[in-house]
């Protein structure tokens, strides 16, 4: 017998003569309702509040409603196997998820089990689901950028590590594809993401963990998903689950991306387990504290201080609305704890304007504090260009005869338009993008007509990273337009008009 | 306000305590409950005053769940263990169930007492998985 089998047997001697063999006491009730994925039951005098519960098939509960004679839990998984008369008992422990590096590349369920048929997930730390946020000592203010790769949000609507960055917008919007090409251009930049799946469809789902795959964002990227085939308890646990996963990288010091994919069925999910619980339904029918729901969340997020340790969660949820309507109950609400929003509209979008932001309705509650120098110091000119353009545009539709001055305002507006505009899985590393506003925003396209900038600016990117790619790395690591940088930059974009035009 | 099933409950086991089961009563009972919408807690309220009823007497109920038949010394030393333990009178009922492989469960108002073979095997099984 080899030594390696020996040790096993010993081991397991070991463990057996250790093993006590008295009697165990567990608190038990019995079930006297169940369905929906709610259970009524009588008996566990002493449960707690959020405690685990097991039912006597194995699966989990978790008790919600403590009433005089009975506990009202929702089941996490399926409720068949489950009736009256079962027998219920207490766990004594609170809800909790595993963590670890073993989860990132993987897809994983509301409960941390592995759904990607890549085998079981093993880990020996466990999170709980429902934490304090962090308090205001441990906090620092946001001062580093999330880089989402898109000219637009990193230019105007800067996002922060750290920061609570709402996209909201009608369903089919761009919504998805904004958290998406965050994630993809996240890579190299030491920053994990979590992309939390509620209530979305299996297939969307299946096409994104593709998207990230071909990108190679899987290598730090975790998917939670609780889809819309999955049942309201687990879809009500999901962000928490996601959020206590990005929670152990925040204790390790890093930085942590987590999107929210999206609140409004996470609203609906609590809704529906609330009503089930018999809680009375308020304002749209939502229990009393679906505020509390969102805020308990997203304050999770933050930006810890060094002397803490360090690191970050930024949190990108999502909301849907309803007809562009931002005064609904659910999306106030949540504009309401965010630190900022991206407002996404079907007009802009079907006019071609991808990604369809509203730059008037968006806002950035961090704004410049999460860019880097160089793109402080060309965006705040662009943003003012692009509402000098916005209110001329209305005036031109009217008029026929216009100055030379107006017209060249509408066409750089004009210009700054195209630019902004980004195809889907595209993303630009935040260099490129200072180049392509520098040489809008000083004139250096002046000479470009408005079709031909976006076919400009694709070749500029080629040519600046083949031909001068030292002015790029500069500007990259610098992150800021010193005077030789930015003569460097303005050289080799005239370099690059010289020889577009020769070709 | 709305009356609970335990005060329901306490209403009809204080009733039973002074007057003796009968149709009017029983009766009369489930026309207050359709009145007010609760005739489906009947179980509920009829439990809970089983409960009540049985505290005020110094009993305990007890379920008693063996993996093989027990003889009446079987549940007279039982019923003596609890006694001895509570202070109280037991009111055993028990039932057989072959899944415990050997020994007996007890059920004591919340309290599961698992000394059951099958619930060692799991025990063990749990310590091996940590």
């Amino acid at each position: 017998m080899s030594e390696s089998s020996s040790n096993i047997i010993g081991l397991l001697k070991k463990q057996l003569l250790d093993f006590k063999t008295q009697a165990s006491t567990e608190e038990v009730g019995t079930v006297i309702e169940a369905g929906d994925g709610v259970v009524r039951a009588t008996g566990l005098s002493n449960a707690k509040s959020a405690e685990l519960l097991e039912f006597q098939n194995g699966t989990l509960g978790w008790a919600l409603n403590l009433e005089e004679d009975t506990v009202g839990a929702v089941i996490l998984g399926e409720s068949e196997g489950i009736k009256e008369g079962d027998t219920v008992k207490s766990t004594g422990r609170i809800l909790s998820v595993p963590v670890g590096d073993q989860l990132i590349g993987r897809v994983v369920n509301a409960l941390g089990q592995a759904l990607d048929g890549k085998g079981a997930i093993q880990s020996d730390k466990y999170y709980p689901v429902e934490k304090i946020a962090p308090g205001v000592m441990f906090r620092k203010s946001v001062d580093r950028p999330v880089q989402t790769g898109l000219r637009a949000i990193d230019a105007m609507i800067p996002i922060g590590r750290g920061q609570r960055e709402l996209i909201i917008g009608d369903r089919q919007t761009g919504k998805t594809a904004i958290a998406v090409d965050a994630i993809i251009n996240q890579k190299g930049e030491d920053m994990i993401c979590i992309y939390v799946a509620i209530g979305q469809k299996e297939s969307k789902i299946a096409k994104i963990v593709t998207e990230l795959e071909k990108h190679g964002s899987m290598d730090y990227t975790i998917i939670v998903m609780a889809g819309a085939s999955h049942p309201a308890s687990l879809q009500f646990l999901a962000p928490y689950s996601g959020c206590a996963m990005a929670e152990y990288f925040l204790d390790k010091g890093k930085d942590v991306l987590i999107v929210y994919d999206d609140l409004s069925k996470h609203a609906n999910s609590y809704r529906q387990i609330s009503l089930l619980l018999k809680r009375p339904p308020g304002r749209e029918a939502f229990p009393g504290d679906i505020f509390y729901l969102h805020s308990r969340l997203l304050e999770r997020a933050c930006c810890i201080d060094k002397q803490f340790g360090g690191g970050s969660i930024t949190a990108l949820p999502v909301i849907e609305t309803q007809a562009g309507d931002l005064s609904a109950y659910i999306p106030t609400n949540v504009i309401s704890i965010t630190d900022g929003q991206i407002f996404l509209e079907a007009d802009l979008f079907y006019k071609g304007i991808r990604p369809a932001i509203n730059v008037g309705l968006s806002v950035s509650r961090v704004g410049s504090a999460a860019q880097i120098k160089a793109m402080k110091k060309i965006a705040g000119k662009m943003r003012l260009e692009l509402a000098q353009y916005r209110e001329l545009a209305v005036f031109a539709q009217f008029g026929s005869d216009l100055d030379a001055g107006t017209k060249k305002q509408l066409d750089r507006g004009a210009r700054l338009t195209e630019i902004l505009k980004q195809g889907q899985y595209v993303t630009t590393p935040v260099e490129m993008q200072v180049a392509i506003i520098y040489a809008v925003t000083t004139g250096l396209t002046d000479d470009v007509t408005v079709d031909e900038i976006q076919k400009f600016m694709e070749e500029m990117f080629k040519y600046l990273k083949t031909s001068h790619s030292k002015v790029m790395t500069e500007l990259k690591e610098k992150k800021e337009l010193i005077p030789e940088v930015e003569s460097a930059l303005k050289h080799a974009i005239e370099d690059f008009k010289i020889v577009n035009k020769k070709s | 306000m709305k009356t609970t099933p335990r005060n329901y409950a306490k209403a009809l086991a204080a009733l039973l305590k002074t007057q003796p089961v009968t149709a009017e009563l029983v009766q009369n009972f489930v026309k207050i409950l359709r009145k007010s919408h609760q005739e489906k807690m009947l179980n509920r309220i009829v439990n809970i005053a089983e409960q009540i009823l049985i505290e005020e007497n110094g009993e305990i109920k007890v379920d008693v769940i063996s993996a093989s038949e027990m003889t009446e010394k079987n549940i007279a030393d039982l019923g003596k263990m609890i006694e001895s333990a509570t202070n109280l009178k037991p009111l055993i009922s028990y039932k057989v169930d072959k899944g415990l492989k050997g020994g007996v469960k007890l059920r004591v108002k919340d309290y599961m007492i698992d000394a059951s073979v099958s619930g060692k095997i799991e025990m063990m099984k749990r310590s091996f998985e940590s």
